[in-house]
């Protein structure tokens, strides 16, 4: 099995990925044709909307961004059928709408942080097994009236008049669609992430329709190549330590290029398309010569002595037990083919000696961690959030003599921050 | 018995200037009726009335003896619009956009059943059309797609066809095939004609009825005697004269 294939987080990617790659071109091949490729664009900043308010009432992003979103598909829909703005007009104002009304609520709760960034840009790493529940349960409410209501959709897609001319009710099924349109985005967002969502819905299929002769040969064709794109995509993400967003519309981009030569040279596409694949399989391969080190890594962090420290908050003072990392070999291990239970109940102390300047890798690591670095006098001036990846390095500006290691989000929910805590002392066992 | 199509003092107003007014107007089952009328004479506007894509300002339609607001039978009816261009980037088979007409009453999740593929094929054969079934929509030129259009309202098996400007940059010989096919579809297989055209010559050779538009109904009768000279004149003005091509 491939290493990312191990880890829980990638696995939940993938998972997430392959959903939103079947549903998305789903949507999209009905609505690039009606030239309303411009509505996922529009939902997806009303969904960042409801994120921002669910980071500030405190609910689940995901449910929060589901009702405000279905709730602006109702209204996008009714402004259009009423005719009172037209076509893209009523598109730009949910659009810039959303959008400040997400800045202004997002000022309010002080600033952008790491989950916002991950929503915008997409993120392999932010996908809970609760999201994964909401995200399936999303993905199947769309596939399956999609697939229930798929000739209707289709007549209306071809042509309006003769839609309702032959008896469908051609309002309910947009308004329906426009509905869908948004529970597509707010699965799509969590991977892709919020301003990608309208490339996934709109990319594959136009490639769909580059590469097919009939309407259901283009539907498939496009979840394919979306499909392809997205464990493409994470698959990059995670070896090259880049946005999975940006990732898998890239890849889509290209597939589509490759698609758009197939209908002038159909070999010289598939060579491409070889090729392509190719580049694309030998990450893994590369990078699975690393793993060979794990047993070592795995003696270095069972080795490691516990200690009681005391970190002062500025508000009150905490005890935290850790792992000390207190030599060369304990320090290279850090949680280098830990597991994720290991990351989740475990903290680790790295003590250089004396204050100097390095950095830290996050190679074999299976799940993202929060680094705090402090000075020699245990004053903490920096932290960072340290995302799973090959070949990404992290490290504070200025010297420093201890580091604290622990799961993503520890440290701020046990309210220390940089700046304001103190290490204060190292005690014995 | 009832007619198929009944407008009685139908009234259109279009921001507030009238595009049609007091329209009353039967169609009987068996009519081939030509509605005739120079352009912007609400020609267009009285087929869009008639299939409840407009709704008029003032006035009473009904199809089959309902209420258009009630009717939902449309699988009796099929319509063949003004050139609908298909857009050549979007793949559609001509088979998927002919079988699009069942589409309304399809069950849930179901796929085509045979007989309905077959009804698909019939309707392409009458139409001229079954050699394309698997050809891209958007690769045929616009006679091609029209044919199509007709075999797609026909896959219903409908009573009544409604056809707006159909030979529309057709050609000739194009052209006199499918009146060759209106007239067995309305001659041998009973099926009721509505066709909008300006051709007066081509209309008045084929129907066996005919109404004259300009606003207002100027005519509603056999073709004998809209096409006379008296006939014409109220509909075009004084110096409109028919200048026959019947050979």
């Amino acid at each position: 099995m491939p290493e990312f294939l191990q880890y829980g987080f990638m696995q939940r990617a993938l998972l997430v990925g392959a959903v939103t790659a079947l549903i998305c071109p789903a949507i999209g091949v009905f609505l690039v044709p009606r030239r309303l490729s411009l509505i996922a664009d529009s939902l997806a900043h009303v969904a960042l909307a409801g994120i921002a308010l669910a980071l500030v009432v405190g609910i689940s992003p995901i449910l929060g961004a589901l009702g405000v979103t279905v709730a602006g598909a109702v209204g996008i829909d009714r402004l259009r059928a009423r005719g009172r703005l037209q076509g893209d007009a009523a598109l730009a104002v949910f659009l810039s709408g959303g959008f400040a009304v997400a800045v202004v609520l997002i000022s309010l709760a002080r600033g952008f942080n790491a989950d916002l960034f991950a929503l915008l840009f997409g993120s392999i790493l932010t996908v809970s097994p609760l999201d994964v529940w909401l995200i399936l349960a999303l993905g199947l409410v769309v596939a399956l009236v999609i697939g229930g209501l798929y000739p209707r959709l289709l007549a209306v897609t071809l042509n309006e008049d003769l839609a309702r001319t032959s008896g469908i009710r051609v309002s309910a099924l947009n308004l329906g669609l426009t509905v869908l349109t948004a529970l597509t985005t707010v699965v799509a967002m969590r991977i892709v992430g919020v301003l990608l969502v309208s490339a996934m819905i709109v990319i594959p299929a136009l490639t769909g329709f580059a590469l097919a002769r009939s309407f259901r040969g283009a539907l498939l064709a496009a979840m394919g190549t979306a499909l392809a794109a997205v464990v493409v995509g994470l698959v990059a993400a995670y070896y090259l330590g880049v946005a999975a967003g940006g990732a898998i519309v890239l890849s889509s981009l290209v597939l589509f290029g490759v698609a758009s030569l197939h209908g002038r040279s159909p070999r010289v596409a598939t060579r491409s398309l070889a090729a392509v694949l190719a580049i694309l399989t030998s990450f893994p391969v590369v990078t699975a010569a690393a793993d060979a080190d794990c047993p070592r890594w795995r003696d270095a962090f069972q080795g490691m002595p516990s200690r009681t420290v005391r970190i002062d908050s500025g508000d009150r003072t905490l005890t935290v037990t850790v792992k000390l990392a207190d030599n060369d070999e304990r320090r290279a291990a850090g949680y280098q083919c830990a597991t994720a239970e290991d990351i989740r109940s475990t903290v680790i102390l790295f003590d250089f000696g004396r204050e100097i300047l390095t950095q830290f890798h996050m190679q074999n690591v299976p799940a993202p961690l929060d680094i705090a670095f402090a000075k020699a006098d245990g004053r903490i001036f920096a932290m960072l959030r340290m995302d799973p990846s090959p070949t990404r390095l992290y490290g504070p500006l200025g010297p420093f003599r201890f580091a604290i290691e622990a799961r993503a989000g520890f440290f701020e929910s046990r309210g220390i921050r940089a700046g304001a805590a103190r290490l204060i002392a190292l005690e014995g066992r | 018995m009832t007619p198929l199509v009944e407008l009685r003092g139908v009234r259109v107003n279009y921001e507030a200037v009238p595009v049609l007014e007091d329209i009353t107007l039967t169609v009987e089952r068996g009519d081939f009726l030509g509605i005739i009328g120079p352009n912007g004479g609400g020609k267009t506007t009285l087929l869009k009335i008639m299939l409840g894509l407009l709704v008029p300002s003032s006035g009473e339609v009904r199809l089959f003896g309902e209420p258009i607001e009630r009717f939902d039978a449309w699988h009796r009816l099929g319509y063949v619009p003004q050139k609908v261009v298909f857009d050549p980037t979007v793949p559609a088979t001509v088979e998927e956009v002919v079988t699009t007409a069942l589409a309304a009453r399809a069950g849930l999740f179901r796929r085509l059943s045979r007989a309905e593929r077959q009804r698909a094929m019939d309707a392409l054969i009458l139409a001229g059309m079954d050699r394309h079934r698997a050809g891209r929509i958007g690769h045929l030129s616009v006679g091609q797609q029209q044919r199509v259009l007709i075999a797609r309202a026909l896959v219903t098996g409908p009573e009544i066809l409604i056809l707006d400007e159909p030979t529309g940059g057709v050609d000739p010989e194009a052209q006199a095939s499918f009146y060759a096919l209106l007239h067995t579809l309305n001659r041998e297989q009973g099926v009721t004609l509505v066709l909008v055209s300006h051709e007066l010559a081509v209309v008045a050779r084929a129907v066996t009825k005919v109404a004259c538009l300009n606003r207002r109904m100027v005519f509603h009768g056999g073709p004998a005697e809209a096409l006379t000279d008296a006939g014409l004149a109220a509909l075009y003005g004084s110096s409109a004269r028919l200048v026959s091509h019947l050979h």
